[in-house]
């Protein structure tokens, strides 16, 4: 009883004007948000190359500011801010947080953590547990991606806990592509790597000043040749591989190599 | 009296220079706010911005009839710049190996093939051509080896013609580089496209090349081009006014009847925005050229007298205070990218070769080409489709901001 009595205490008394004013700032800050979140994107998305990630890095922390900033108007008219107040108020919010909201807070509390540790930005190619796709939205308590698909997937900021963030591009316009051919082991492969690295050179998908490598490796059912290289937007990505990818085929056969059929698993094998 | 001959008596504007002295003509402080300005209302696709008021209206101006542009801006004749090769060439040390090579840099329409053939012709050395597009994909060529090994015995007018960025496209450019570099085919100059160099270098990075380059037209070296061609066709004199200050720019006499700085900002901005590209400039200038009706051009000397009228033989020309040239929207797509691209790192292609060369069928590539020839981008000529040089500076400036490569003129 007396707890219960200590608690209502920490609330100033509230009048009509205190709530007007709250809602005030509730709708202030909704409404600066979504048109901070949309002017930004819709700016970013008309730039491109570093601009466009450097404008995209601020969407999250631009709406992180606003919220502190309304939680900082807030809370005073509230409570009286003082140590005892607060320590009193968040041990039973984090009672009532422990029991039933834990995990929607603790996407919230990722959700401030990555607003600061960066581990995706919108317009970054990130793999989390098992998605792939380009970051659309880095909301409050979710991201949003598309993967290449077209299919929109929401992911809680939890996830960077315990999950890895795998971050292709990282926030910048490399995003390193890698296009794989197989071939049948009796070929001239000083040729095959020097032509497989032209194919990438004579792309006009190719970001030119980043490095072009051609990896060789001996498998059992022939030699697997990948690609590296970088596209000028990371966005080029699927259509740098497939343009690599045709043309790679058509001077390999030029070039009299032949292409390796796919590999037998081991079931094929023994059956 | 040519352009040429005339430019040669006064200080020459022509000059080759090896590329570390290449100066890009400085653009004034209003000029570079005003392309920012530009950038950021295309990015918004705002509307137009509000016109200047101008000495002269711009509907009170016609365009020149096209015998008149003939006569006062010229085709370039590339003359001059041969002859300021020869002059760079004699004057240099002669202490160098005898298979010392010469790259001659030409910024796109800057006709550096053109030079290199008139230096060959005075100098009556051979001329090695590229071969056909198809000869390349097809392997079917030999550089010629086993050289007379002597200073400048043979030039090749364009190395963009002896490649192709296709997988199959190089082969021969490297085989000719490698050959030319070690010493093989004795000395000589090759020319080659800016954009061309550029991606060379990627593709066969030439160890201390000598590249040569044609210094950039500043405004100043600009208006005693114009003025000099100026001279070449008309009877009568001509008198430059600026339609948007009413001030005289310079008269095809010589007379200076503008200020130093008067003449210096006007054309200051217009080298600037062709990068110091004299063919560049002259299509500008050709566009912006005016005339008034006759019963005009008296009224607007009667009303200012201090400005002295245009006497008896002599013409009045006004300079339109700038055009709109021609840009792309900020979401054109790639194909169209990759089309100018081409373009560029080619000075020039056929839409058959475009086709070997991008992953779209021809189709869609002539589609794409027409597209960009309403947009005044592209222009054709014998089936070699080209940027156009008054699109020129804004696919390039289009180009660089969207990550491509870009030659470094």
């Amino acid at each position: 009883m007396d707890t219960g009595v200590e608690l209502s205490n920490l609330f100033n008394e509230m009048d009509t004007s205190s709530w007007i004013e709250i809602a005030s700032v509730v709708a202030l800050a909704l409404i600066l948000i979504v048109v901070s979140q949309k002017a930004l994107s819709w700016t970013a998305n008309r730039l491109h190359d570093r601009p466009r990630f450097l404008v995209f890095a601020v969407i999250p922390l631009t709406r992180l500011l606003i919220l502190v900033a309304a939680a900082v108007w807030i809370v005073p008219i509230v409570i009286e801010p003082s140590l005892q107040n607060m320590v009193a108020l968040l041990g039973a919010v984090g009672i009532a947080i422990g029991f039933a909201l834990k995990d929607y807070v603790s996407s919230l509390v990722a959700g401030l953590v990555s607003a600061f540790e960066l581990p995706y930005r919108p317009g970054d190619w990130v793999e989390i547990d098992g998605v792939y796709g380009e970051v659309k939205h880095v909301g409050t308590r979710t991201m949003e991606l598309v993967t290449p698909d077209d299919t929109w997937v929401s992911i809680p900021h939890l996830k960077i806990w315990n999950e890895a963030v795998h971050n292709a591009n990282n926030g910048g316009p490399s995003l390193q592509c890698v296009a794989h051919f197989y071939l049948q082991p009796d070929h001239d492969a000083t040729a095959v790597s020097q032509t497989l690295s032209d194919v990438a050179l004579t792309s006009p998908f190719l970001e030119i000043d980043k490095p072009i490598v051609v990896i060789a490796q001996e498998r059992p059912f022939g030699t697997h040749y990948r690609v590296k290289a970088y596209p000028v937007d990371p966005r080029q990505q699927f259509r740098f591989v497939s343009d690599i990818t045709l043309r790679g085929k058509y001077a390999l056969q030029r070039l009299g190599a032949m292409a390796s059929s796919a590999p037998m698993s081991v079931s094929q094998t023994s059956s | 009296m040519s352009p040429d001959s005339a430019a040669d008596s006064n200080t020459p504007s022509w000059e080759v220079v090896p590329i570390e002295d290449f100066n890009l003509p400085a653009d004034t402080q209003l000029n570079v706010a005003r392309k920012k300005w530009r950038s950021l209302r295309s990015l918004f696709q705002t509307s137009q911005e509000p016109l200047e008021t101008h000495a002269k209206a711009e509907e009170d101006l016609r365009a020149l009839p096209t015998i008149q542009l003939e006569n006062l801006a010229p085709p370039v004749h590339w003359g001059a710049a041969s002859t300021a090769l020869d002059r760079f060439l004699t004057a240099r040390p002669d202490d160098g190996p005898e298979s010392e090579i010469f790259f001659l840099i030409g910024q796109p329409h800057v006709d550096q093939a053109a030079i290199l053939r008139q230096w060959a012709s005075s100098r009556k050395v051979e001329v090695l051509e590229g071969p056909d597009p198809a000869a390349i994909l097809s392997g079917q060529w030999n550089v010629k080896k086993d050289r007379e090994s002597a200073h400048y015995n043979w030039v090749i007018p364009e190395l963009e013609r002896w490649f192709l960025r296709h997988a199959n496209g190089l082969w021969l450019v490297r085989e000719l580089l490698e050959q030319a570099a070690s010493g093989e085919m004795g000395g000589g100059i090759i020319g080659c496209n800016s954009w061309a160099w550029t991606y060379l270098q990627r593709v066969w990075p030439i160890p201390n090349p000598t590249a040569l380059a044609l210094q950039a037209f500043d405004g100043r070296a600009l208006a005693r081009y114009f003025m000099v061609s100026s001279l070449t066709g008309g009877e009568k004199q001509v008198r430059f006014l600026n339609a948007r200050t009413g001030e005289p720019l310079f008269s095809s006499s010589g007379e200076k009847t503008g200020t130093e700085e008067e003449v210096s900002r006007e054309l200051q901005q217009l080298a600037a925005h062709c990068r110091g590209n004299v063919a560049i400039a002259r299509q500008y200038w050709r566009k912006r050229l005016r005339t008034a009706p006759e019963s005009e051009q008296a009224r607007t000397y009667d009303a200012d007298a201090a400005s002295p009228g245009p006497s008896a033989g002599e013409d009045v020309v006004w300079l339109a205070p700038g055009i709109e040239a021609p840009v792309l929207p900020v979401e054109t797509g790639e194909d169209l990218i990759f089309i100018l691209h081409n373009l560029l790192l080619h000075n020039g292609l056929s839409a058959t070769t475009l086709a070997e060369l991008m992953p779209l069928p021809k189709t869609q590539i002539v589609s794409n080409l027409l597209r960009l020839q309403s947009m005044e981008l592209v222009q054709s000529s014998e089936d070699i489709w080209r940027v156009s040089a008054l699109g020129y500076p804004g696919v390039r400036e289009f180009l660089r901001s969207h990550g491509y490569l870009v030659d470094a003129f």
